[in-house]
């Protein structure tokens, strides 16, 4: 039976070596993109993305890319890492980084790990440890909000400048085809008898 | 800076001198270096001291030349640098070419003049540019040039920096100097290039400076500060004025700037700059330099914009008539209606001397303009009282700088009193609107003159005082809450409220949003920061404290209760919600953030992220700011107005006046770089392949087909540059079957898909020892190609270090010969048709529509002398030689890219038809040899390719009919047998009908030219014209339509019902096309038949064949399912963006709204799918049909504008996604066996979201942010799921 747990486990830390933790994703990238954009290096498995437990719910947090080997998720993460690489969208590479095992919500039990659940009474001295900890995790997520928070607000005034400074470009290249669009610019050129355009 | 004035002598004869050599009195050649130089005609050089013999011939070899010269001299203005030297009797005579022996003793001197050259107009040229340039300069060169060879030359240099001018503002040359190198700082000579490159990759670098190269001449508007005439770090206004300024104070520091007074922060937020003039449109006359407003929207304004495009200057109508002297009222008025019409050039563009304009390429009529009112000059007309330097003795300053502007001088003219220690005249010509109160510059140095910028008259309406005063108030406010801290320089000093704020400030806060949500987080910060102390002394028990909370268990209950409003962490009930946090923790976790953001700098991660050399992220920073939307309104102005004036009758030099050719020419760079600059927005989605570009399996098929007869035993094939790796794998698989035992290696930066022998590498680093002897070693296939190849020519350069026997290559045309090389290759085969049109993908692109997938790069096979007779001889035999390529036109070409060949194997190597020979018979044998149907068509007469695609029809109908036993009681008309027999074959191909309808309609092209077939010249014949080739084997068409009939809901039943709604959709399709065509088949088939009669004999031929039913009997299935599979699932990737770019028309006709709704034919077509096929087929056939013209048709494809579009051509847009997106399938080694639900019919209109009528660019704005996700913006790849998902909305 341990055995066979241990099996198990050993299956899935193989499955974690091998997979690939993409960070810094955009939500709009589904699955597919996800999975055609890590295709080039090698056939990917599965990608699964990781929830976001503690921010907003459709915010995924990363996304998990399983390669087919574990060589090959190494060569993921130094290719991605040396150069930037996007992923749908906006001018923003991502990241990958080896997937760790708590990663895995689905993950098996680790073997001889055990949780014991007990009621603790007010009075021991364990009572206030208990305490501790759990107002630690509470003031964490506290943090880990507003951080979310924060960033977001950034993400989004970034995104704005963006938007914005595309918007202009588009514009500015909407006024030069128009310009190319109605001929004129040619018919320019060829009273300057310039013969080279780079177009047409 | 010319060294040397052009005088008379240069009119005496002998001008020049060719295959020259220099030799001293005991004939022994020297370098002309030798001799003194004759920096300017003032100072003669003696030159009894040494004396040379020039040698060689002049008059274009007609004179041979033999002349005592004493000294030599350099002239530096021109395109190219020209060296003359003196003889004896004081004639300049021009050096040319050398002669070959004697260029190594010059070298030096020639890569010297020609650096100090390259400098001299790119001052700010890094050394890497230098070499750049002076490498593709001296190509011939045996060394290449080096810093040592500056070295030789350390005083010259010295000297021509001390004579001034722009090499003294070179930064490289400065730095050389100062650095006062010693000769052969590397012994080896063999990597000279080492002395200039020190960190960086050579590929990157040289393609990254080529770049450079490209940005450095879009500099036609001044890049000199508005404020301060000075260079350096500037911020463009994007708005009309056209004026840079410097906008932080440490970016004026030289000039003693007073700058726009903002901070880097500042700039770094600031999307788009836009100067307060721009900002109110309220622009200063550049005469009498009061404020006017230039908003002509409501015909208000009061100055007007000069329309020429780099000029940015306004005027009042009034001002300039009094400028110009117009007594005569009526002209004046004329002349006023002009400017206000805004299509008045200033006087600025005159010369005021001689009245005539400017020529910039003449360095002598290049003009000088006065910066503070429109006077300029002919550089040969300048006064003497604008001088470049001070002369003491006549008390003249100097007035004019040269290299500050692009191709002008900048002078102040003498009206303008210069201010002694600023070296300008007063700086107060700039006048922004509303500053009652002069910005406080701390110029520590001195005070700038500052009292006349406030004191305009000019004041504004009323209404716009009203809303400057609520403006005001709002940017003081804004101003108080977000800058107090800040160590901005911007005085805080208030003289009411109105004035206090500066400019820009008020202005900031209005372009930038982002700015304003700033605020609220700075102030409440502010806040939190008072009521600290307040807090704090409240609780001292932080709840974020839990050391102290756990000592204090009072705190612990007491924490709730003491900010219960803020900090609901409450000790007491389990908490569900996320508890906010107090301040405390707040601002410290926002300090922390700071702090974490302060450490990332954005030099950091460009400096992590090293883009792979192909990946242009150079020109994209530069784009962004200096190309301004003031520029480009301008420039776009500029040239309809030039335009207008040459139509109405104006001069050439009127209109150049406006806008010269490089503002057009400009408007075509920015209109790429802000494409390359636009292309992760709007293809963001694909924008995950570093710029890579792969040959497509099939191709690359092709390619080993060809390539594997002349492997041998125990070879290594080395891909250098392997991409997905497929070619290792094909060629191994080939080499297996015909029983080689080869080795592989292959390179690449990037992972590789396939692991085959792989190895994760730079080409570059490969080392010699690695690999086995050149003997053994088959080298090459598709290097990246760089900018103007300049990568191709680095990884040819590499495997040329290897002397492999052969070596393969599929690189751009301008890439540099092998047999041109000092290598001893020789070119066995080259054949553009193979790689022609898009046989590539690119796995994401930022220019997937450039100039090389339009221009298809040749394959070619080189192979080193000792082999190249035994490869000539393989390559005979199996008749490779013929696809050398003659006469490759532009309509195949053309068509080829809209055909990209099928996957299947059954496409051959071979080109078993030759021009010359029977091409039916050998195509023939070779078939039979090989089991592969004949492609290499490209260069057939037009029976030949009507041979071919007969039998390869014929061969899959072989294969059909003998499959399933003719039924021959179809009733169809014949047109949909047809269509059948084209789809089926084509299907059976293995999407090779691409091939077949090329060939087709390069025939057509041909049978229309030809005299003979001027009967079927009728528009609608042209159809049964096209026809004629399939016509003429209608026996095997009917065979094969029937059994079809037959076999096919065998086959697929579930398919037909999965696919039913495509199906339908498609027999529409098919209904219009038949309809549109029947009235054409019935009656001319004879007409039809005649042209191709030479057809005939090819039915024997493919009947003798269909005794080998094996040969096609089960390929077709195979090849349907995937093509079928394909066209389900593939359709919406990234593919249809990218090939809506790169082919726009192809595209361009994929409208669902023109498909009709009738299903005419339905009832015939008993089996949907095959339906499908057949109208993929069919098609393409049209595709070939529709144009009247052949020409039109092409042009139809690049650009369907061009064409009046038949309903029919409307098809194309399928069979072509199809293809592509079955080809992708392949590509990712993904097998559909199962079909999803997905109905083709929404691939067009997928793809129709690309507005085809703009080729490259959608027609609503990209979609902003990574909301821009949608549907069609995918990137390649299988995406079933998602498509699925989408099928909804494209259904529609």
């Amino acid at each position: 039976m341990a055995n066979r747990e241990e099996e198990k486990y050993d299956e899935f830390l193989k499955k974690v070596r091998r997979t690939v933790y993409v960070d810094e994703l955009t939500p709009h990238a589904p699955k597919s993109v996800l999975e055609s954009a890590f295709n080039q290096f090698g056939t990917v498995k599965d990608v699964r993305f990781l929830p976001n437990y503690l921010g907003p719910k459709e915010l995924p947090i990363g996304a998990l890319v399983e390669m087919e080997t574990e060589e090959k998720a190494k060569a993921v993460i130094e290719t991605v890492s040396q150069f930037p690489f996007m992923v749908g969208g906006m001018p923003r590479p991502v990241r990958a980084n080896t997937a760790k095992p708590e990663m895995f919500c689905d993950r098996p039990r680790k073997p001889g790990r055990r949780i014991q659940c007990r009621w603790i009474d007010p009075s021991s001295t364990e009572y206030e440890k208990a305490k501790k900890a759990k107002r630690l995790v509470l003031k964490h997520t506290a943090e880990a909000a507003f951080v979310t928070k924060k960033q977001l607000e950034d993400a989004e005034k970034l995104a704005k400048q963006q938007s914005e400074t595309v918007t202009t470009h588009h514009e500015k290249i909407e006024i030069i085809d128009k310009l190319i669009n109605t001929g004129v610019a040619q018919k320019l050129a060829s009273r300057y008898n310039m013969k080279s355009l780079p177009y047409r | 800076m010319a060294f040397v004035d052009d005088d008379e002598e240069e009119d005496s004869v002998p001008l020049s001198a060719s295959g020259y050599y220099f030799e001293d009195d005991d004939k022994v050649p020297v370098s002309f270096a030798r001799l003194p130089i004759q920096w300017s005609e003032k100072e003669k050089v003696d030159g009894n001291a040494a004396g040379l013999y020039l040698r060689g011939t002049s008059d274009n070899g007609l004179m041979p030349l033999h002349r005592r010269v004493k000294a030599w001299r350099f002239d530096l203005s021109n395109f190219s640098p020209e060296i003359s030297v003196l003889t004896k009797d004081n004639v300049w005579i021009k050096l040319e070419k050398p002669r070959k022996s004697y260029v190594d003793l010059i070298r030096t001197a020639l890569v010297t003049v020609r650096s100090l050259h390259f400098l001299r107009r790119n001052p700010q040229a890094s050394d890497k540019s230098l070499l750049e340039h002076l490498s593709k300069s001296f190509k011939a060169f045996e060394v290449k040039p080096s810093q040592n060879d500056l070295v030789d030359h350390f005083d010259l240099i010295g000297e021509a920096v001390k004579r001034g001018g722009k090499l003294a503002k070179s930064k490289f040359l400065l730095a050389f100097l100062a650095k006062k190198p010693t000769k052969k700082r590397l012994p080896d000579e063999e990597h000279p290039k080492d002395d200039f490159i020190v960190e960086d990759d050579s590929t990157v670098a040289s393609d990254e400076d080529a770049l450079d190269d490209d940005d450095d001449d879009d500099d036609m508007f001044e890049s000199v500060c508005a404020f301060c005439d000075n260079g350096g770090e500037l911020l463009c206004c994007e708005g009309s004025c056209l004026r840079s300024f410097h906008a932080t104070k440490e970016d004026g520091e030289d000039s003693q700037c007073k700058t726009l007074g903002l901070t880097k922060m500042q700039v770094e937020a600031t999307p788009k700059y836009f100067c307060p003039n721009c900002e109110h449109k309220i622009h200063s006359c550049f005469i009498c330099k009061k404020l006017g407003s230039s908003d002509n929207s409501t015909g208000a304004a009061e100055v007007f914009q000069c329309v020429s495009a780099t000029c940015g200057y306004f005027y009042h109508p009034s001002c300039v008539t009094k400028r110009l002297r117009v007594g005569n009222k009526e002209e004046a008025d004329a002349i006023e209606t002009q400017i206000i019409a805004g299509e008045f050039t200033c006087p600025l563009h005159k010369c005021s001397v001689c009245k005539k304009g400017e020529v910039k390429t003449d360095p002598k009529l290049q003009f000088a303009v006065c910066r503070r009112c429109p006077k300029s000059y002919h550089r040969k007309c300048l006064p003497r009282a604008i001088s470049f330097e001070d002369i003491e003795e006549d008390d003249i300053i100097t007035r004019a700088w040269d290299g500050l502007l692009n191709n002008r001088v900048l002078i102040y003219c003498e009206q303008h009193e210069i201010d002694e220690e600023l070296k300008t005249p007063r700086r107060d010509h700039v006048k922004f609107p509303y500053t009652e109160e002069e910005k406080v510059f701390t110029s520590e140095k001195r005070k700038i003159p500052e009292s006349h910028v406030g004191r305009d008259k000019a004041r504004p309406n009323l209404k716009n005082l009203a809303s400057r005063d609520t403006c005001g108030k709002a940017s003081e406010k804004s101003h108080r809450s977000s800058f107090t801290s800040s160590k901005d320089g911007v005085s805080t000093k208030k003289h009411g409220v109105v004035s206090s704020v500066p400019d820009h400030l008020r202005k900031r806060k209005e372009v930038d949003p982002s700015r304003r949500s700033n605020l609220a987080p700075n102030k409440s910060q502010k806040m939190m920061e008072y009521g600290e102390p307040r807090e704090a002394g409240k609780k001292k028990v932080e709840v974020n404290e839990p050391r102290e909370a756990v000592k204090n268990k009072v705190g612990v209950k007491e924490a709730p209760k003491s900010d219960k409003s803020k900090v609901s962490i409450s000790s007491k009930e389990p908490v569900s919600e996320i508890p906010t946090l107090d301040n405390d923790s707040q601002r410290r976790l926002l300090a922390i953030m700071k702090e974490s953001t302060e450490e990332i700098t954005m030099d950091d991660i460009l400096k992590k992220y090293k883009g792979p050399s192909t990946y242009k992220s150079s020109t994209m920073n530069a784009v962004s700011k200096t190309i301004t939307m003031g520029k480009i309104a301008g420039s776009v102005q500029a040239v309809q107005t030039a335009l207008k004036r040459l139509e109405e009758g104006g001069s050439i030099e009127d209109a150049i006046a406006v806008c010269g050719p490089e503002v057009l020419s400009q408007i075509y760079k920015w209109k790429d770089k802000l494409k390359v600059y636009l292309a992760p927005f709007i293809h963001g989605a694909r924008y995950s392949s570093f710029g890579r570009h792969f040959t497509k399996p099939d191709k690359l098929q092709q390619i080993v087909d060809r390539l594997h007869w002349y492997a041998e035993d125990s070879d290594m094939i080395v891909d250098f540059c392997c991409g997905a790796n497929d070619f290792s794998c094909l060629m191994k698989t080939k080499l297996e079957e015909t029983g080689k035992k080869c080795l592989y290696k292959n390179y690449d930066l990037f992972q590789a898909k396939n692991d085959f022998n792989f190895e994760k590498r730079d080409w570059m680093t490969v080392r010699k020892e690695e690999l086995p002897p050149g003997e053994r070693l088959i080298m090459g296939l598709n290097p990246p190609f760089g900018f103007n190849a300049s990568l191709a020519n680095t990884f040819v350069d590499k495997a040329l270090e290897f002397r492999p026997k052969i070596l393969i290559l599929i690189v751009p045309p301008e890439t540099e010969r092998l047999d041109k090389k000092k290598s001893s290759y020789v070119l066995i085969w080259e054949d553009d048709a193979v790689v022609s049109g898009k046989s590539f993908y690119l796995p994401g692109s930022i220019n997937g529509d450039d100039s090389w997938n339009l221009v298809s790069p040749p394959l070619s096979l080189w192979s080193r002398s000792d082999f190249a007779a035994k490869h000539k001889d393989i390559a005979e035999r199996h008749n490779h030689l013929t696809s050398v390529v003659e006469n490759s036109n532009f309509v195949e070409e053309a068509d080829a890219s809209m055909h990209p060949l099928g996957a299947s194997d059954r496409i051959c190597d071979d080109t078993p038809t030759r021009r010359d020979n029977s091409p039916f018979e050998n195509g023939e044998n070779s078939r039979l040899e090989n089991e592969d149907v004949p492609m290499e068509i490209d260069e057939l007469e037009v029976a030949d390719c009507v041979n071919n695609i007969l039998r390869s029809e014929k061969i899959e109908a072989r294969g059909t009919v003998n499959h399933h036993q003719l039924d021959h009681s179809s009733r169809r008309s014949q047109l949909e047998k047809e269509k059948k027999t084209k789809d089926y074959s084509g299907r059976m191909l293995g999407k090779s009908v691409d091939w077949k309808n090329k060939d087709m309609d390069e025939d057509r092209g041909e049978l229309n030219i030809r005299p003979e077939s001027s009967e079927v010249n009728i528009p609608e014949t042209t159809l049964s014209d096209r026809q004629s080739p399939v016509r003429s084997s209608s026996d095997d068409i009917f065979a094969v339509c029937t059994s079809i009939s037959n076999t096919t809901p065998q086959r697929s039943d579930e398919l037909v019902e999965a696919y039913l709604p495509a199906i339908t959709r498609k027999k529409s399709n098919v209904g219009k096309d038949t309809r549109e065509h029947v009235p054409d088949i019935g009656k001319p088939e004879e007409m039809r038949n005649r042209p191709t009669s030479s057809v005939r004999p090819s039915r024997e031929d493919v009947y003798t064949v269909r005794a080998s039913p094996a040969n096609t009997g089960q390929k077709p299935y195979e090849a349907f399912e995937q093509s079928y599979g394909a066209t389900a699932s593939h359709f919406n990737d990234g593919l249809a963006a990218k090939y809506c770019i790169g082919i726009g028309g192809g595209y361009k006709m994929s409208d669902p709204l023109l498909i009709p709704d009738q299903f005419p034919l339905a009832s015939s077509l008993r089996n949907g799918s095959n339906e499908m096929f057949d109208y993929r087929g069919y098609s393409d056939l049209n595709r070939g049909v529709s144009p009247r013209e052949y020409s039109q048709q092409y042009g139809g494809h690049m650009d369907p504008m061009l064409a009046p579009l038949p309903p029919n051509l409307v098809d194309n847009a399928f069979p072509l996604q199809q293809r592509y997106a079955s080809h992708f399938d392949e590509m990712n080694y993904q097998r559909i066996s199962s079909f999803p639900s997905q109905t083709p019919m929404q691939q067009p209109s997928g793809s129709s979201i690309y507005d085809p009528s703009r080729p490259g660019f959608p027609s609503q704005p990209p979609p902003s942010g990574d909301s821009g996700m949608t549907p069609m913006g995918f990137a390649p790849g299988p995406n079933y799921p998602y498509i699925n998902r989408s099928g909804g909305w494209l259904n529609d």
